[in-house]
This record gives structure tokens, sequence and C-alpha cells, in this order.
């Protein structure tokens, strides 16, 4: 019996499929050379507890290793995390193009690629500042280290899998984490300039993430607060004085 | 009919065969030239957006600027290069103003057709592809000034390169590239030539005719020889050789006349040319050159940088030098005295004295001796008259040693600026750059300044000016500086006010920063500079003139700004005042009667004056700690410590701008519905179903937010109230009936 930890009935799969991705970037004055080297592996699928398929990317960098001139290096990664009922990219590390957090737009049951989150216009993902600072590995791959922030799997899962739902003392440990992220059950607080949203609440939707994004942008805070009054009684202790410091502002 | 068969020519685009791509804008092309459906295909031309591109196109080009039919295709840049030449042979504008392409490891191998339309091209790019030759079109760009072709698989150039006779840099460096092409000896005006890491055995000998070069790089070719015709490159002045197999110069290159840095680091010279003017040398090679190495008398330039020499250098052997960096353990500098046109010496970090012979060198203009063991310098340094600068950081000298140099000390220049934005100062004959150990020589050119104010012409012209005061060094009348915008004051010892005398402000200043301790505060000296006050668009005091003052006397400072104010009746008019670093509210405030802001975040609250808190426009206040009196005017209490705050609420009678938000409230307490003393009050983000009916203690209400609650009736008795001027409410109220119901309050809901 082999115990899998899930974290609201989820857990991230990566897949054994290693690939890299060589930027050899341009020739500074000096005759150094700008490059940056990406390792990923993919695909990566985000599981149920029923071993079902909820979305499937082709493929994440899970270590980007970079180099400026000569005093300056850099590593930064990818990983896929859970964050309420959502899934998130999360790309972070020393200047990184893009870094931040996107929601992923799973759409039906077609795989994700990569390269659309990140595209500009981002056609399955939106970016959005949650609070989230994942932090970084420089030794080894993200998703094989405990750098890694949601519950994930590297390979197949076992044949005698028992899922296992995050104790409260480890979504515990998780939400002290990261202090300004703020969740509510399923729902999730979301900002970003680029789209007009200030301390929004983005809260799951039956028809999947787009949906749920439709619905933040056709609602307004004042529903926010209305459904979240409904979840606090049940929400954990640290989900709940967050939120209410949120309203605070 | 156009749209089904643009989606035939978009398959063809995306398609990973560059064939097919090729086959996908030939088909474009012919439907661009029919008359029928010209503007349908050129509008999906101008689908590629090409408006932000200034005159270049880059590898970069993508994302948002290319169309979602092509934004994923293999070749998108290739399509893209393809229809701006297509634009560009139309006689687009923006299209012909491209001077520069740029390709980096691009996916395709050739040029798209319409590549010869950019006939204006001045530079062109092509780093870290896998191309193995180039075809054969650069007659179409005779305006090209330079050919950056740095790691490819490159092994010749096409013959046009040759047309190309505007060239005036070429980057052959990391190609398989055997024989530099004949082609470039027709670039007559070509100043820069790379070929580093170039395979072939030698330069041909009509390098020489390249008459412009002025740099060639040849670094790590293998090349073992020069040809002799290089002393016809008479602009020649930065000579790369590097790592390359060169075994012998020839004597052709002391005819080299412009030569002022020639790099032969890791090469295979034991023997130098007699008419060499210029040697660097990073390592004991030297040592196998020794007997060449003296007869060099014609050097004018040398560079040492290796500490692992068998024998001393003479220096009368070099009686031509002129420039001369020596980082050879700890030199004795034998004889440097006989190179009498020596103007620049640099040595090294192991030498730990100078000569005192070098204070016969009157030639010499730049002394660097920063980072060495030097700890005394010679006592006669003040005899090099000609000297403009020094280097001197990092070394150990005591005051004594510096101020060896005081003789070269107090000569003014002229003015300068450091920054084109920053302000004009004093340019000094003598550039002391000492980080580390200036002070002595800051110290004593501020005391000059002072002393010998009105005998420096140029002060009459420095935007910025710093002075040193001391007991025998009285401030100087600067108020005929016209131009003087910033005054620095410094002193090692508390200033006396009666040092400060003269001290009046010039016509233009703006800023007078007092970095020092007083005796006493100089209150009226600070009176005087200040000037007449006003107030500002927020209401603050400003001054015209900026007396910055340490921490330690900011309340001093303040004490009398606000008697300036009180003197020019504005203190009862002061609407807002701020101090980032105040620690005491000055006592004056008090009678600033229409303050509605006071921001003093480096005040503890507990310490404001309660004459101050009770002052009666005050709304906004900002102050240190959580701790706050009883008759703070401004509180925000969250749901962790509204129990506490409803307990000592009665306390708080002076209590006017009241923050509930988020406090999880189902209903207002009774505590709250009888603070008379409230303005303000935020109830945003509870769950409050309805208002008290009673509400008439709220007489000074003039502002309340229900926002985010779940009301839908408001009482009656909010229209008595006489103050109240608005009213947020949660967007499920009707606004209009409330309008209507309530004339006198202005009535909103939340907008985010």
């Amino acid at each position: 019996m082999t115990n899998i930890p899930i974290h609201r009935g989820r857990v991230v799969q990566y897949g054994t499929t290693a690939f890299e991705r060589y930027d050899r970037g341009k020739t500074d004055s000096c005759g150094d050379t700008e490059w940056t080297k990406y390792k990923g592996v993919g695909p990566v699928t985000v599981r149920g507890i029923i071993g079902d398929t909820l979305l499937t990317l082709d493929g994440v960098y899970t270590h980007v290793y970079g180099y400026r001139l000569t005093w300056s290096q850099y590593v930064g990664a990818e990983q896929v995390v859970l964050v309420g009922d959502f899934t998130f990219l999360a790309r972070t590390g020393w200047l990184m193009y893009s870094a931040g957090t996107y929601l992923l737009l799973n759409n039906g049951d077609g795989e994700l690629k990569h390269t659309d989150i990140l595209d500009l216009e981002r056609p399955v993902s939106v970016d959005l500042d949650i609070g989230l600072k994942p932090s970084l590995n420089k030794e080894e791959h993200i998703h094989l280290s405990a750098s890694h922030l949601s519950p994930c799997v590297s390979g197949d899962l076992p044949a005698d899998t028992v899922y296992e739902e995050w104790s409260d003392d480890k979504y515990s440990a998780f939400l002290e984490s990261q202090p300004k992220l703020h969740v509510c059950q399923g729902a999730v607080r979301v900002s970003s300039k680029e789209h007009g949203v200030t301390e929004r609440w983005l809260f799951p939707h039956p028809e999947g993430a787009r949906a749920a994004w439709e619905h933040l942008q056709n609602t307004t805070r004042e529903d926010d607060w209305t459904r979240l009054q409904t979840m606090l009684n049940d929400a954990h202790p640290i989900e709940k004085e967050r939120v209410l410091v949120s309203f605070t502002k | 009919m156009s749209d089904s068969q643009f989606e035939n020519i978009a398959t063809l685009l995306n398609d990973p065969d560059i064939e097919s791509v090729r086959q996908g804008i030939l088909l474009w092309e012919t439907l661009l030239e029919l008359d029928d459906d010209k503007p349908f295909y050129w509008g999906k031309l101008h689908e590629i957006d090409f408006t932000d591109l200034k005159g270049t196109f880059s590898y970069g080009f993508g994302g948002k600027k290319v169309p979602s039919w092509l934004r994923t295709a293999k070749f998108r840049l290739y399509v893209s290069l393809w229809a701006l030449g297509y634009l560009a042979k139309h006689g687009n504008e923006t299209a012909l103003s491209i001077k520069k392409i740029e390709l980096n490891d691009p996916e395709f191998s050739t040029f798209p057709e319409t590549f010869t339309e950019f006939a204006g091209m001045t530079h062109f790019e092509l780093q870290r592809s896998k191309w193995t030759a180039l075809e054969d079109v650069w007659m179409h760009f005779p305006n090209l000034i330079e050919i950056d072709l740095f790691d490819n698989e490159i092994t010749t150039l096409p013959p046009s390169v040759g047309f190309c006779t505007q060239l005036q840099k070429l980057d052959l460096s990391y190609n398989p590239i055997t024989e530099l092409p004949e082609c470039v000896r027709s670039m007559t005006s070509l100043q820069e030539l790379k070929v580093r890491n170039f395979e072939g055995l030698s330069l041909p000998e009509w390098l020489g005719e390249l008459r412009e070069l002025r740099i060639l790089n040849a670094e790590s070719v293998n090349i073992t020889a020069l040809p002799d015709s290089i002393g016809d490159l008479k602009k020649l002045h930065t000579l790369s050789l590097r790592w390359s197999n060169l075994e012998s110069l020839p004597e052709t290159l002391g005819d080299c006349e412009s030569l002022k840095s020639m790099d032969i680091a890791s090469t295979e010279i034991t023997t130098f040319p007699s008419t060499l003017p210029v040697l660097q040398v990073w390592e004991s090679r030297l040592n196998q050159a020794w007997e060449s190495f003296q007869q060099l008398s014609n050097l004018h330039t040398m560079e040492i940088w290796t500490e692992d020499l068998n024998n001393e250098i003479d220096f009368s052997w070099f009686p031509s030098l002129k420039y001369l960096t020596i980082n050879s353990g700890d030199c004795s500098l034998k004889n440097i005295e006989q190179c009498s046109q020596l103007e620049k010496l640099d040595i090294g970090r192991d030498q730990t004295s100078i000569p005192d012979a070098i204070c016969q060198m009157y030639s010499l203009k730049e002394l660097s001796l920063s980072y060495s063991k030097i700890t005394a310098l010679p006592d006669n340094i003040g005899q090099l008259t000609s000297l403009r600068k020094i280097g001197l950081s990092s070394l150990e000298l005591s005051e004594t040693e510096i101020l060896k140099l005081e003789a070269l000390l107090p000569k003014v220049v002229g003015t300068r600026k450091r920054y084109s934005s920053s302000k004009s100062e004093l340019r000094w004959h003598l550039e002391v750059d000492a980080y580390g150990n200036d002070q002595p020589v800051i110290t004593f050119r501020r005391r000059l300044v002072m002393r010998e104010f009105d005998d420096i012409p140029q002060l009459r012209e420095v935007e910025q000016l710093s002075g040193y005061l001391d007991a025998q060094t009285p401030c100087a009348d600067i108020s005929k500086a016209e131009a003087l915008l910033s005054f620095t004051i410094y002193a090692d010892e508390a200033v006396d006010p009666s040092w400060l005398e003269k001290l009046s402000p010039s016509p233009n200043l703006q800023t007078v920063h007092f970095k020092c301790t007083f005796t006493e505060f100089p209150k009226d000296i600070v009176f005087r500079l200040l000037g007449v006050p006003s107030l500002s668009e927020s209401g603050e005091l400003i001054f015209p003139i900026d007396v910055k003052v340490s921490k330690e006397y900011e309340l001093d400072l303040w004490n009398v700004k606000l008697t300036i104010a009180k003197v020019h009746g504005l203190l009862p008019t002061l609407t807002s005042f701020t101090s980032k670093v105040l620690t005491v509210i000055p006592e004056l405030l008090c009678e600033a009667t229409s303050l509605c802001t006071l921001d003093c975040k480096q005040t503890l609250c507990l310490d404001f004056p309660e004459t101050v808190l009770r002052l009666p426009d005050l709304m906004t206040i900002e102050g240190k700690g959580d701790d706050k009196p009883d008759a703070w005017p401004v509180r925000t209490v969250t749901f962790q410590t509204k129990e506490v705050f409803f307990e000592n609420v009665s306390r708080y009678d002076n209590l006017r701008t009241l923050n509930l938000k988020g406090a999880w409230l189902s209903e207002i307490p009774d505590v709250i519905t009888k603070l008379k003393t409230l303005r303000v009050l935020d109830l945003s983000w509870n769950r409050l179903t309805e208002l008290p009916i009673e509400l008439s203690a709220w007489s000074n209400l003039t502002s309340l937010s229900l926002v985010g609650n779940q009301i839908s009736e408001l009482p009656d008795s909010l229209q008595a109230l006489p103050k109240l001027q608005t009213v947020s409410v949660p967007k499920t109220m009707d606004l209009e009936p409330l309008k209507i119901a309530y004339p006198t309050i202005d009535f909103q809901t939340w907008s985010s």
C-alpha cells in the first residue's frame, strides 16, 4: 500500500519524458554569451482521487539555469500548484522572463501546451497575482524536491496507491509558509493590474476555471463578500482570518 | 472564396517544412497581384504588425505582432521577414526605413526572396546559426556599414560582399574560414576587422591595403606570422593577437604610428622587432625575449603584468616611453627619471615604494598608485606641477602623507558636471582619486573655499558647493554666488552660531544642508535663510530655501519654521503637516487650528500632545506604535481587536474616524451608536442587516459606509443627522428612491 498525499482531492503527476531547450541568446560587447538552459519534464497531469485526469500539460520547465556575462548566474523553475480548487503554473526565478502565477484554463479534455500558457495572448492562462511565493531549488528539478508546494508524484502512480488528504497540520504549514496567499476552501483571492482586478475572489465553477474567471469578471467584490460569508463558518481558521483581513483594506 | 483560399495558404505557412512555406508564400504573392482579391490579401499582409520596428527587424519579432494564423508557425520569422521585404518592394515607408536586420540562430538557412528589397540596410547580423554559406545578394546593399557573422558555419563570403565598399565593421569570428576572402580586399572603408578563431594559416599580404583599418582582432588564430604590409596600416590603434600561434612580429610593425594597444598574450613570440612602439606582456615570456626587450628604444607604451621576471628592468633603455603600467612585484623602477617624456605611470598591487626621483619627471600628468602597498609619498611630489590626476585609492596613507600634495591642491581650473544631470561644481587642476582616504584632500579644499571665497572667480559659476568650518574658518559670504543652488556645510567640531554670521542666501539658492553639529542651534541664521513661507496645494508649509539638518536638530528647525509661519499669519491656515523624522511634535502646532492631516510616523502616538489631537479639523493622523492615547481621533478596529475596543470605547471622547471594515459584525453595538464625536464611520464588509433606529448621537457624522452588508432599508433617523453628507450603500439598494427620500445626502455604491 503506497500512500500518496492529495490536496482537496488532487495530486500533480509529473511524467518522466525529459526535454531540454537551450537558448543561446546574444553575444555581448565583451564577446561573452548570454544563454539560458531549460530542463523540463512532461506530460504533467493533475489527477483526482479516482485517478481521473483533471488537466494535462505537455510539459513544464522544472530547472532553469542561466548565465549573464561573468557575474550573474541565476536559476529558476516552474511548478504546477494546486490552490483552492484551481491549478496554477508558478514560474519563478531570478531575471526569469514572464515570472508569475498563471491560472490554467482547462478546456475540455485537450492537452494544454506549455508555450500557449506563456504566449503573450495567453489563450489558455491568465496571469494573476495570488500572493504565492514558491522557493527555488538550485540543485535539482523542482518536482523532485521539497520546494514543490503541492502534493506531487514523479512517474507512474503505484498500483497499490491509497490517496491521503493533507492533514490539518500539513495544510496549516502550507498556508503559514505562504503568508500572502488567501484561500477559502476552493476559492482564491486574486489581483491583476493588467486585468483591472484588485482584491477579488475566484470561486470554483462547475464548468471549470475559464468559466470561474469569466464569472469573476461579471461580478463585483460585494458579490464575493456575500458568497464568502456563507463559506467562512466551515473554513480553516487561517483561511477565515485571511478572508477577514483582506476585507479590512 | 478569399477566406478559404487563405486558409490553404495559412496551412502551408504553418508547415514545419520550409519548402511548403515557400509554396505558401508563392501562392500568396500570386494572389496579391490579382486585381480581384488584392485588398483581401493586402489586408492579411498588414495583419503582421510592423508599426513599432524603429528601423530594426530582430529575431525577437513575434508575440502579438504576429497574427494568430501565423503565431505558432515554425517559420513565422521567415514569413514575417518576407512580408516586410514585400512591403518594401511596394514602397511601404516602415519597410523601407529598415536599417538593421538581426538574426540569431534562425530556423531557416536562406533568405526569403524579398530580402534584397532592404536597400537601405546599414547593419546585418547573423549569429550562432548553422548556415554554411551566404547567398550572393550583397550587391543590393550598397549602404551596409556593418556585417556581423559571429559563430556560424560559414566557410567563405560570396563575391558580392565586395560591393559593400562602405563597410566599416566586419566580424567573421568563429566561422570555419580558412582564408580571408578576397572580397574583403575591396572594403577600403573597413575600420574594424574581427577574425577570431580564424582557421587559416596566414593573413594575406594585401591586408595592408585596408588603409582605414583601426582595429584588428585576430585572437586564437593559427597564423605564425603577420604580413609585412601591416606597417601600411597607419591608423591601426588596436591589435589583438592573443592565443595566436605567432612566433615573431614584423619589423614593419614600427610603422603603425597610431598603435596604442597590442595584445600578444599566450603567443610563441620570443623576439621583438626593435621598432616596436607598444608592448603589453602578461606572462613570463619576457624572460625569453629579454635581449630584444632591452633594444626597444622606440617604445612609447609599455604594460608589464608578470611577477616572474628574472632580471631587473632598467628604464633607461626606454627613453621614448610615455605610458607605463608596471605590475611586476615590487619593482625598483630603476632609472625611471630617464624616461623624461613619461606622461602616465600606473604601478601594481605589490609595489611598496616609489623613488623620490619621480619628482623630477615634470611631464608626468597621471600617477596611479591605487591599491598598491605604498605607505609614503615622495617628499617633493608637490613639484610635479603637470600632474593632473593621482590615484591613491585604498592606500594606507596618513593625513600628513596625503597633504604632501598640498602645493598642488589649491589650483582651480574651471567648473564641471559629473553627469549631465548633476549640478556644476569646482574643477580642480589636480584630480585626486583616493577612495577610502580622500577626506584630508576634501577637507583641505572645503576649508580653502571658505577662506578664499572672494579670490576664486569660478565660485560665481558653480551650482553646488561645500564648505568646511572651524574656529579659524568661519562661513564665507556666499550671497554673491549667483549660480549657486546647493550649499553644504561640514565641520568636525560643533559649529558656533557666530561662525555663520556671514551666511546669507545667494539669489538662486535652493538648499542649505548643515552636515554638522552646533554648540547652540543657530535660530536667527536659519530664520534668515528660510525666507518667506507659503502653503502648498496640499496645505503644507513651504519655504523658498530648503534647510536640512541632522535628525537631532529637526525639532529646532521646525520650531523656527512654525515661528516664521506664525509671524506671517500662516499658522492658523496650515492644513497638513508631515515629518518623516520628528520624534516630538512641535509645541506651536497646537496653534494650527485648521490642521486636517498630521503625519509623523516617527513620533510615538502616546507622545502626541492632547492639544494637537483635539484640533477641531484633524481627521487623518499617523504616528508610531500601536498604543494610542484615549484622545486619538482615528481608529481602525478588526475582527480580532473589536472586543477590546468595545470595552474601552467610552473613554474615546475625541474619536472622529472609526474604521470597522471586515470586523465580522452582525449588528452595531450600542456603544457605537452613542459615539457623539464620530464624523466618519466605515462599516463596510460586515454582516449587518439593518441600522439602529436611534442614531441621534451621530450628530457630527459626515460620512457613512455600509458597502458589503445586507442592509435593504435605511432608518428615517438618518435624515435627522444634520452634517451627514455621504453614504455608501450596498449595491443591492436602489439609489434613486434614496436620493428622493434623503435629498441632502450623496448616496454612492462601491465601484471596483
